[in-house]
């Protein structure tokens, strides 16, 4: 099934609804924290997933990795159902990066017993074979020499250096697919771009896909091949990450953009609409498009019309009634 | 016009478990009044201790071993808790990173208003009008005043604690990390908050971050600090133009730009030094890819490159040809794991 050409990762028409426990919160409604996300990644390829807290990211990564099941639709990696239990294998296919490489370690492990854990876990060589696989995947990580490191815990070692033993230990199994949650945001400026280069050398290499989520578009460009915008639980702007950053159409991507600091400010702080502010925490519309509340391009329509999903481009989807004409040119 | 706030020549010793730590050598910096000064650097740089050096908060493992930081002309360095209390709230207030436990988790936010304002002598009847024209001022519903810490967005709590924090309408607030860890929208609405207040209050600012865009957009001046010294200071938008410091190159190179995703990132190779023992070295040294031998034996002195703007580079001659250098992103990644 290797030799499949087709994706290596398909969402396809996935909802992941919570029943709130009481019926006193949000009026005892399930909150649709995935509503309907469709995408397919190939091999060697990243899609970036953006948003903000409340987007349904974090449900997102946690269907990939199986730790929860789709309400309804269909997740597959490598031509296997994750989550189904007839499929245990598509546990090791997934693997994940977290965002804190001070939490996700073991202090009392060494080195070597961290990324021979999944190994371990699945029953993987002897004990000589576990320890060449480590070693070999922490020179990958480019800790080098890798045997150096066995030994070492992980207070020895600075920020981004656990985090590429982070990475050599999501690796070690060949996984089908990684899932990375904000790998770089607790790392120190001056060494995220190595970080971000070597899971995009990886995920070439050893022809994984990767789900990148992240709440910065400012690094997307330096990692992913393709982008999605996420706005509460719905994809609302998917393409190339260039064209989506350089041509955003979505008014809530081009919001995201616009919100981002940058260097060389030549005018004052970049003013924000009212409208976009007001209604950020706010209950969802029942009907029509789910970020009309704080758009300032809404119009009438867009209180009735749920907007599918339309190509501006090729390969660049947009779900909002106004795209064609919202659309920004690339400088 | 007098500094409001200056570091003369300070240095800071942590006593831990393992040994003193030098977590800030020698900074000379200095905070004119209704300005705002930006301090920039990684984790370790000495930049939170620098904040809480100004505030009198230092942790009791903390210790001033040189210099004085002068608040207002007065001498604050070496002063007691009795004599430090007064100034806290009334002439310099704090802002730190948005988080639950900066707030009393079981009190209102109309409670902890009355008992920030009883602290320091202000009655009730005053605290709740004054909280009221501040929630205004913060772009907070008045009915934010009867809700408790847990049941506001982070956004919201961390408008709140602004609001708090001029209650006794400070001359200078100090905001450690003021929006990290908030979305971007929310981040923006924080920047533009503090932006509007500069102007329509004249606060003096001091802005501790990682990320150097919000201090572009905030910070008439900017410090930056590595391995708790000062490399680099000047106008913020001269600094991160044409950086003088290879450091500063570096960290410039390394922090992305949304308008200009094929720019290249760098990573600087090596990591930051222990702090655990004093060193003659230039603390950039082991990083730094201009390096030379008088880098590893010598510290170098500040010196002035342009009116208003010094460097702490044994090279500073020589920037422009540096800067030039230092554009080939190769040059920075030596293919060493940082």
């Amino acid at each position: 099934m290797s030799d499949d050409p087709g994706p290596i990762v398909a969402f396809r028409d996935v909802h992941k609804h919570f029943t709130p426990r009481s019926a006193l919160l949000v009026g005892g409604k399930p909150v649709k924290a995935v509503d309907g996300v469709s995408f397919a990644i190939e091999r060697g390829q990243v899609l970036g997933i953006a948003g903000e807290s409340g987007s349904g990211k974090s449900t997102l990564a946690n269907l990939l990795v199986g730790l929860e099941r789709p309400t309804a639709g269909e997740i597959t990696v490598d031509g296997l159902v994750v989550g189904a239990k007839a499929e245990r294998r598509s546990g090791r296919a997934v693997q994940m990066v977290f965002q804190d490489p001070f939490a996700s370690l073991n202090p009392r492990f060494t080195i070597g017993r961290t990324v021979e854990e999944p190994l371990l876990i699945h029953g993987v060589g002897t004990p000589a074979e576990r320890h060449e696989a480590a070693a070999a995947a922490l020179e990958r990580a480019e800790l080098r020499p890798g045997r150096a490191y066995l030994a070492r815990y992980p207070h020895e070692l600075s920020g981004g250096q656990r985090q590429r033993v982070a990475i050599a230990r999501a690796t070690v199994l060949n996984p089908k697919l990684l899932v990375a949650d904000e790998p770089v945001s607790m790392l120190d400026v001056s060494v995220r771009a190595g970080i971000l280069r070597l899971l995009k050398r990886l995920v070439v290499e050893q022809q994984m896909a990767m789900v990148f989520i992240t709440h910065d578009l400012s690094i997307v460009a330096h990692i992913c091949d393709d982008l999605a915008v996420m706005y509460r639980g719905a994809i609302v702007e998917q393409g190339p990450v260039r064209d989506l950053l350089l041509a955003p159409a979505h008014p809530y991507t081009q919001a995201l953009i616009d919100a981002v600091p940058i260097l060389s400010p030549t005018a004052g702080p970049h003013a924000l609409p009212a409208k976009l502010l007001a209604a950020a925490g706010s209950t969802p519309p029942e009907r029509g498009c789910r970020f009309a509340p704080r758009c300032v391009h809404a119009v009438a329509q867009c209180e009735v019309t749920n907007p599918a999903p339309v190509p501006v481009q090729r390969g660049h989807v947009v779900a909002c009634l106004r795209a064609a004409e919202l659309r920004r040119v690339a400088p | 016009m007098g500094a409001l706030l200056e570091f003369e020549d300070i240095s800071i010793v942590y006593r831990t478990q393992e040994g003193e730590v030098f977590a800030v050598e020698g900074v000379k910096l200095a905070l004119a009044a209704g300005q705002a000064l930006g301090l920039v650097g990684e984790s370790g740089c000495g930049k939170s201790t620098l904040a809480l050096a100004a505030l009198g908060l230092l942790p009791r493992s903390a210790r001033i071993t040189h210099g004085a930081i002068r608040f207002d002309g007065d001498l604050i360095s070496g002063k007691g808790e009795s004599e430090l209390r007064p100034l806290r709230w009334r002439r310099m207030a704090y802002v730190p990173q948005s988080a639950l436990a900066s707030l009393v988790p079981v009190h209102s936010i109309r409670r902890q208003f009355r008992d920030t304002a009883a602290a320091h002598g202000m009655r009730a009847t005053e605290a709740d009008a004054r909280a009221v024209e501040l929630l205004r001022q913060v772009e907070l519903d008045r009915a934010v005043l009867d809700r408790f810490p847990h049941e506001l967005s982070g956004g919201m709590r961390q408008r709140a604690i602004i609001a708090l924090a001029l209650l006794f309408r400070p001359p200078m607030l100090v905001a450690d990390e003021p929006t990290t860890g908030l979305d971007v929208i929310v981040q923006r609405q924080i920047v533009n908050l503090l932006s509007d207040l500069r102007r329509s209050e004249g606060l003096s600012l001091i802005f501790i971050s990682h990320d150097i865009g919000v201090v572009a957009e905030l910070c008439d001046r900017v410090a930056v600090l590595y391995a708790g010294e000062v490399m680099e200071e000047g106008p913020t938008t001269e600094v991160l133009s044409r950086p003088a410091h290879p450091y500063t190159m570096g960290l410039a190179q390394s922090f992305p730009d949304i308008r200009a995703p094929d720019r290249p990132l760098v990573s600087i190779a090596g990591h930051t030094p222990r702090l655990t023992e004093p060193t003659r070295a230039c603390p950039f040294a082991s990083r730094c890819p201009f390096v030379r031998e008088v880098c590893r034996t010598t510290k170098p002195a500040r010196v002035r490159v342009a009116q208003g703007r010094s460097i702490a580079c044994h090279f500073a001659s020589d920037s422009e040809a540096m800067r030039e250098a230092a554009a080939r992103p190769g040059l920075w990644d030596a293919g060493q794991a940082a």
